[in-house]
């Protein structure tokens, strides 16, 4: 009984560190995760793994102190401390059990909701120190790199193809990018009330390219914001010369934006995400944004591949016009597409149009030609989102043809 | 900075057998990764019992 108590408890330890590794590789943002399943899946992955990781190294924690107090007629609470007491590498794993519960506790939305992202990032950052911290009691107690095993090449395997992804991609290359293209604010426009589109030049942007629909993580770098990187959409194609960003007031960061100055120096991290051309399907395209979400829009707007009448856009605003209405307007006619212009009040939670649409029983054929035939890029609030997929869904559009992205962190 | 005109001019239309493909590879390669997590699991859970187990 013991025996089995020890061995489950070794067994979860295995399957929750193995969960961990994973969930390392799933956030260093690998080229080849981001383009597959998109930044904002591999991050919903992660997070979904905490818990389980959090459950698993409990219970490997309780299965090994329970299983060896009975096999040692020791009572378990003095089995904790002999554990604690039984060397460096022990105490190591203690402190990394320790980090993990702050780490999970502060990522339950409840928590995230509460903290500032900067505070919740700092507690994040400690993730590595639990990795580390949990590695040496593996040498001294457990059979993970036993020599001459089969299980010594998987785990370290996987072990360094962690740690390789977490430098190469989360500080290797962005310290690489951000040393050579020196990106700096090279003019701010106001778009609307609360709403600046902001223009960074930088050293051979040529190569360093943000397509469109994709979207970077920027670290202005001023005395108030250089502790905070935000996730934006580019809003213009990459033409060589600029990124340019357009950002809405929403939070203090993004308030702040609204005043930068030129010639503040910024931080990037990307591109990242796949709302782009590259998962297109169909050569007919609808493009729908809501409030903010204009902005990658009229970036794929800009050079989406596409013959004139292919392309239909529809701008959905709360109450005064949407946001780059007029540089929209004016694409749409370059480019030959249909635009649809929707403004009002929403209908109900569970509707994406305006109150007057709704009640006419409109939908999305109303405004697109076979709705089945084309591929639908979508950008606004996770719940108008949400209702946009909702109706595309019932009126039978397949699912590799809906394309969306939440930012995520 | 002269940001009026944009340079940008759209890239070539994708074939229609590009299209094609890509409404069920992305969706294959996506399973794969998706797979990441039992696959890699039970490798670990494999490798114990293969090495005798506790």
């Amino acid at each position: 009984m013991p025996e089995t108590i020890i061995g489950t408890g070794i067994l979860a330890g295995l399957v929750g560190t193995n969960l961990l590794l994973i969930m390392f590789i799933l956030a260093a943002r690998v080229p080849l995760i981001e383009k597959i399943v998109g930044h904002d899946r591999a991050l919903t992955l992660h997070n979904q793994l905490g818990k389980p990781v959090l459950y698993l190294i409990t219970a490997h924690f309780a299965g090994l102190v329970v299983g060896t107090a009975l096999t040692t007629e020791t009572p378990v609470i003095q089995q904790v401390v002999n554990y604690w007491n039984a060397d460096g590498d022990m105490l190591k794993a203690f402190l990394a059990f320790a980090g993990m519960i702050i780490v999970v506790v502060s990522s339950i939305v409840a928590a995230r909701r509460v903290l500032p992202y900067a505070v919740w990032h700092a507690i994040h950052l400690a993730t590595y120190a639990v990795l580390l911290l949990s590695i040496p009691h593996q040498f001294e107690w457990g059979g993970m790199f036993a020599e001459g095993t089969a299980a010594r090449i998987y785990w370290a395997s996987l072990f360094i193809v962690t740690v390789l992804s977490v430098l190469i991609f989360r500080v290797i290359v962005p310290v690489v990018h951000n040393l050579r293209h020196r990106l700096v604010v090279a003019r701010v426009d106001t778009i609307a009330p609360g709403v600046v589109s902001v223009y960074i030049t930088g050293r051979d942007l040529d190569r360093w390219i943000f397509p469109s629909g994709s979207f970077g993580q920027w670290r202005f770098i001023t005395p108030r914001m250089m502790w905070e990187a935000h996730p934006f959409s580019v809003s213009a194609a990459p033409n060589g010369r600029y990124i340019r960003l357009t950002v809405r007031a929403l939070g203090d960061n993004t308030t702040a934006l609204q005043r930068i100055r030129v010639g503040t120096r910024v931080w990037a991290e990307g591109p990242y995400g796949v709302f782009t051309d590259t998962v297109r399907t169909s050569p007919k395209v609808v493009l729908m944004a809501a409030g903010i979400g204009a902005a990658p829009i009229r970036a794929l707007l800009e050079d989406l591949p596409a013959h004139r009448g292919d392309v239909t856009v529809i701008l959905r605003a709360s109450d005064a016009e949407p946001y780059l209405v007029n540089e929209i307007t004016e694409l749409c006619r370059s480019r030959g597409a249909k635009l649809v212009t929707l403004s009002g009040g929403r209908a109900n939670t569970a509707s994406w149009l305006p109150t007057e649409e709704w009640a006419n029983g409109e939908n999305i054929t109303h405004y697109v030609h076979k709705p089945r035939e084309c591929d639908y890029y979508i950008c606004g609030p996770s719940e108008w989102m949400a209702n946009v997929r909702a109706d595309l869904a019932a009126h039978n559009v397949p699912a590799h043809a809906v394309h969306w992205e939440e930012f995520a962190w | 900075m002269n940001i009026a005109t944009p340079t940008t001019r759209p890239r070539q239309i994708p074939s229609a057998a590009t299209l094609r493909t890509r409404r069920t590879r992305r969706y294959t390669r996506k399973d794969i990764v998706e797979a990441l997590v039992p696959i890699s699991s039970a490798i670990a859970v494999a490798l114990f019992f293969a090495d005798g187990g506790a």
